[in-house]
């Protein structure tokens, strides 16, 4: 199977009648202030936001049934992997393509700067880089009072 | 310079408050019922647009990209060319492109091609390339 694009929105939709997807608020960047006297002593810091991460997959071979297996790495900007997770997708015989929704709740971030949604698909015994989406964020540490 | 996505859908909209992008109705497929005779060229009265996303590591300057689409058919013959340019702004280190295209021409089912080509202009080290996809079934109907 081929990636043919793979995007982070807020919430989808699939029309009834048409069958045809539509994709709301797509997110490319975060701003957030935050309380410096209440921010947590830990590393991590997750982000209380809901997201739907989206392929639509294109199938090469449809004659026969076919599975996908895709890996979704979240990756800060220094490079370290905060999450992984793994995901199998099946497709019918005579399917000529593949949606896939992927639901995401809270952003664990570490500092500012440009976060990678990795997307791979099980080549083999191997995962192949399929697709990257990143997402800016910019946190602004305020005092906004007691 | 990295692209990101491009997406075939019926229509887009940038939120006037928080900026951000919605695509409306993605287009996967196309099913055509039509009374020409098999094998003429149809077109299509339908709007569509090729939305893409690009993004820069830097804000520096303003840096020209062209944007070149290929409509291919099944048989992989170019049918249409389509085209513009896309700036990103002096700070700016997104970039989204909003090309309306109106009307399809179609000659046969089959999955037709688009074909998007992405180059940087002058001093703009960047090329792209990206495929979407465009299943077509048509219907001919006899009177």
């Amino acid at each position: 199977m081929k990636n043919v694009w793979s995007i982070i929105c807020e919430k989808s939709s699939i029309d009834s009648k048409t069958n045809l997807l539509s994709l709301f608020n797509c997110v490319e960047e975060i701003k957030l202030e935050i309380d410096k006297d209440k921010m947590p002593k830990t590393e991590k810091l997750v982000i209380p936001v809901n997201f739907q991460l989206i392929s639509l997959w294109a199938i090469e071979e449809t004659e026969k049934e076919s599975i996908l297996e895709i890996k979704v790495e979240i990756i800060d900007p220094k490079g370290k992997i905060l999450n992984e997770f793994l995901n199998t997708l099946k497709s019918k015989k005579g399917d000529k393509r593949l949606r896939s929704i992927t639901n995401i709740q809270g952003m664990q971030i570490t500092e500012n700067g440009r976060y990678c949604y990795r997307i791979s698909q099980k080549k083999g015994k191997q995962f192949e880089i399929a697709s990257e989406i990143y997402i800016d964020v910019n946190l602004l540490y305020k005092k906004l009072g007691k | 310079m990295q692209h990101h996505w491009s997406v075939l859908c019926q229509s887009s909209a940038i939120d006037i408050d928080s900026n951000l992008l919605s695509l409306y109705d993605c287009l996967e497929e196309v099913n055509v019922n039509t009374q020409a005779k098999p094998g003429a060229t149809i077109n299509l009265p339908i709007n569509f647009e090729v939305v893409s996303f690009i993004s820069d590591n830097q804000t520096k300057g303003n840096r020209k990209i062209n944007l070149k689409v290929q409509l291919f058919d099944p048989k992989g013959k170019q049918i249409n060319e389509f085209g513009g340019e896309l700036f990103f702004k002096e700070g700016s280190k997104r970039l989204r492109s909003r090309l309306k295209i109106q009307g399809l021409t179609l000659s046969e089912s089959g999955v037709y091609n688009m074909h998007l080509n992405f180059e940087g202009v002058e001093d703009v080290d960047f090329k792209a390339d990206c495929d979407l996809p465009l299943e077509v079934n048509i219907s001919y109907k006899i009177l």
